[in-house]
């Protein structure tokens, strides 16, 4: 049996790059025969859930032990329940 | 349901109004709120955090849900499809999400926007806000690029159920 690789460069054309559609001949399906086996998770999704993961622990941890510059939200509930303002008036 | 091409390219153009549209509002949102954060000048503070609360509420909101609808009839009624490639899944993921952060920071926005109604000079206690508005809408800002930058390139790769579904279709698959 011969083996062949279905491999695409692009899904897209260049010039026209949101109006295009994707096509049958480019795909991520590598063909073996008639079986067919499906391709890894692309790099590109893997480094970005990897990032995602690690500004959402940071998020959390900054909020948490309050080393965040933005302060806390519970912070803005004291002030919108405060029946005096937090505000300065001016003279 | 497949789109006909003239409705396809009418939604697609709905589509790129209203997302670029929100990128440009969210650049403009940050450049308002770091100087609101700098500028010395009490008054124009004051204008600025006054603007702010009108941009979010009459442009940002309604600007962060139009893709949500625009985006999902576009993939559907076409052979892209709304979770068979990652690229339009992250693409959805980001922009529920900002929407969703910025529903939520409506909240200080408006807290801003009042205290700014009812003075020029801000408390200490309104540093941390004025913070979070420059450091949530620059976040914003580098979503919304990342988004753009993925309808653009389309990087590959498609997701299990989109490569199932092309398996089922293709015409190797029938016996």
């Amino acid at each position: 049996m011969t083996k062949r690789s279905l491999t695409k460069q692009s899904e897209t054309t260049p010039d026209t790059p949101m109006t295009n559609l994707p096509s049958d001949s480019n795909s991520d399906t590598q063909v073996t025969s008639n079986r067919r086996v499906q391709p890894p998770t692309p790099r590109w999704v893997k480094v970005a859930a990897i990032i995602v993961i690690g500004l959402v622990l940071l998020f959390v941890v900054l909020h948490l032990t309050g080393l965040s510059p933005m302060g806390s939200h519970l912070n803005m509930g004291n002030m919108l329940m405060s029946p005096t303002p937090v505000l300065v008036q001016q003279p | 349901m497949t789109l006909r091409p003239r409705l396809r390219r009418f939604v697609l153009t709905a589509h790129i109004t209203f997302a670029v549209g929100w990128l440009g509002a969210v650049a403009a949102f940050l450049a308002l709120a770091i100087v609101g954060l700098t500028s010395p000048d009490a008054q124009v503070v004051q204008a600025i955090y006054l603007t702010l609360g009108l941009i979010a509420r009459l442009v940002i909101v309604p600007l962060s849900f139009a893709p949500l609808v625009t985006g999902p009839i576009l993939s559907l009624g076409t052979p892209w499809g709304l979770f068979r490639h990652y690229w339009i899944l992250a693409k959805l993921l980001i922009n529920t999400l900002s929407t969703l952060i910025l529903l939520i920071h409506l909240q200080p926005i408006s807290l801003l926007a009042d205290a700014a109604a009812k003075t020029t000079v801000f408390g200490a206690d309104l540093h941390g806000l004025q913070v979070e508005m420059v450091v949530a809408s620059a976040a914003a800002l580098l979503a919304l690029l990342v988004a753009t930058t993925l309808a653009v390139y389309k990087p590959r790769g498609m997701t299990p159920y989109g490569w199932r579904k092309q398996y089922e279709q293709s015409p190797a698959s029938q016996p």
